[in-house]
């Protein structure tokens, strides 16, 4: 798969300077629904970005693991977008945030079982045929586990996107957060999915309460995370990679010197 | 009739659905779940049953964090595409008296998270009996007019080469009509330079009331959304073509009106029609 380089995440913050500030940044991430609205500045931004940019989509509001039908207006949406954008993959979590109609605007986990398998790689099939680009899903950050659950993550997480033949957007930051809010070993993650079928990496700060940790956005990449970074980069070779910064944002320059911080570690662990 | 995914296994159903009814439910003033579940029994007892505990923290704890997550995140959206509203409370009070009650009454039916205040100014209107009602409820109309138009479509181009007195007209999408009892646009203007926190030590800035205001607000072609204050007599010119009158009937009815108003027609009607062409904001009913 190509790989784009380093990106960010195109925020409305930082519409203001990016025209006006000479970076090294290749790409930018959007979020799909940030964009998929009538008009205005997002549309105006999208365009301008795109002449210059290439623009990677991924999405808050699929909620693949839902129990309600796939919402069929919301994928012409997103379709209509990814043809506009020119994506060439797009993303969404391996999540569940809508029941009976109503959304929750929050990446809610599910759990792990052989049938929860069957039931979200059958709708990522569906998902990705009907997009026609191909489609990732993205793991997460998660502050429960289930009763229920009769494998770790990673199996559960590999099993999907083989089962459905699609890709892993893998979010490394949030393998650290999950790792301290599950007691397991980060290291355990990575080497036991098809790393292969990773098509991007996102990369993230998080908050430490403590007792657990919160996927927040809002920080620098702390070394563990980078870490992990360096490590799964080993195995992925040169792969496409994003930083999302969402929260207490620094100016846009700024951003771009934590995103570009992946190149030292490009360096280190591949050369590439 | 709620339909779900025929292929969606029970168990998991059975989670989702329990799951939902506990993170939606309101956090108390310290941000603490309610103790009790929905079905009456402890929550710390009945969350064990389908969350495992973490070596830090108890099934119920750990739920309770998307609990929490779901309102600081909904309210913060709420905060930010109601500044006015949020300021003339306060955090806290918004949150208690407007927020949480709202979004337990409209929890959101849309995938985008920027619809969500959507229904907030008509549950205000049938809701909240205060004195202040006019000034809360303009106040909730007007912060999500803004939101509304940020996001509405582009304007259609209207050829105006052609005589457009005798067509029927709308309002394009990216316009809005206010007439006021109180000059709003500018108090707002004054209460968004300073954040929250400042205006629940400070007072208020004035509200001018000595007249009634007009007001048209528009995304202008750089896509940001303006104000400006107009005449009585433009107004009330582009409200009768936005409720179905060509511009040869609102010229009529600013005629049979009479007195100032007329008299304000007669010298600027040529000014505001040529205005409202250059600046795209009407549009032939039937390109719309």
């Amino acid at each position: 798969m190509i790989n784009l380089g380093i990106g960010i995440g195109l925020r409305p913050e930082h519409y203001n300077e990016i025209f006006q500030t000479d970076h090294e940044i290749d790409w930018f991430e959007i979020i799909s629904e940030n964009y998929m609205v009538d008009g205005g500045k997002p549309l105006e931004i999208l365009d301008k970005i795109l002449e210059r940019y290439p623009v990677v989509q991924h999405g808050v509001s699929l909620a693949i693991g839902s129990p309600d039908p796939l919402d069929f207006s919301y994928l012409k949406k997103l379709k209509a977008l990814a043809r506009k954008t020119k994506t060439p993959w797009l993303s969404d979590h391996l999540s569940w945030g809508r029941l009976a109609g109503a959304h929750f605007h929050d990446l809610l986990p599910l759990p792990y079982t052989q049938e929860v398998i069957d039931y979200v790689a059958d709708r990522a099939r569906i998902i990705q045929d009907f997009l026609e680009v191909p489609f990732a899903l993205e793991n997460l950050s998660s502050y429960v586990s289930f009763q229920s659950d009769q494998m770790p993550e990673w199996e559960f997480y590999g099993a999907i996107v083989e089962k459905a033949n699609i890709f892993m957007m893998l979010d490394v930051n949030n393998i650290y957060v999950s790792s301290r809010n599950h007691h397991f070993n980060p290291r355990d993650y990575y080497e036991n999915i098809p790393i292969e079928r990773v098509i991007q990496i996102h990369l993230a700060g998080h908050t430490d309460h403590g007792d657990y940790v919160l996927d927040t956005h809002d920080n620098f990449v702390c070394d563990e995370v980078w870490k992990i970074y360096g490590e799964v980069i080993s195995k992925t070779g040169p792969i496409s990679t994003l930083l999302e910064w969402d929260d207490h944002f620094l100016p846009f320059n700024e951003t771009c010197k934590e995103a570009l911080k992946a190149k030292r570690y490009r360096q280190k662990y591949g050369p590439f | 009739m709620v339909h779900f995914d025929s292929k969606i296994p029970s168990k998991l159903l059975s989670i989702q659905q329990w799951f939902a009814s506990i993170i939606t439910r309101p956090i108390d003033a310290d941000s603490q779940m309610q103790p009790i579940a929905p079905s009456g029994r402890p929550l710390s007892e009945e969350a064990m049953e389908i969350i495992a505990p973490s070596l830090t923290l108890s099934s119920d704890k750990r739920i309770q964090i998307y609990n929490q997550q779901y309102w600081w995140r909904l309210l913060s959206i709420l905060h930010q595409n109601f500044p006015l509203l949020t300021r003339l409370f306060g955090y806290n009070d918004f949150n208690i008296s407007i927020g949480m009650p709202f979004l337990t009454k409209h929890p959101s039916y849309h995938w985008s998270i920027s619809k969500l205040g959507d229904q907030l100014p008509s549950w205000l209107e049938e809701h909240y009996t205060a004195q202040d009602k006019t000034l809360i409820l303009l106040s909730a109309q007007i912060d999500w007019a803004y939101q509304d138009l940020f996001f509405a479509p582009p304007p259609v181009n209207q050829d105006s080469s052609h005589d457009l007195l005798p067509k029927k007209m709308r309002l394009q999408k990216h316009v809005k009509l206010f007439a006021l009892p109180f000059d709003l646009f500018s108090f707002r203007n004054a209460f968004l330079r300073e954040s929250v926190e400042y205006w629940t030590e400070s007072d208020f800035p004035l509200l001018p009331k000595e007249k009634k205001y007009f007001f048209l607000l528009y995304r202008h072609q750089k896509n940001s959304v303006l104000y400006k204050e107009i005449q009585e007599g433009h107004w009330i010119f582009l409200n009768s073509i936005e409720n179905g009158s060509t511009m040869e009937e609102a010229c009529a009815h600013l005629e049979k009106l009479g007195g100032s108003v007329y008299e304000e027609a007669c010298s600027f009607l040529q000014e505001w029609t040529r205005e409202c062409m250059q600046e795209n904001w009407l549009v032939l009913e039937e390109n719309v």
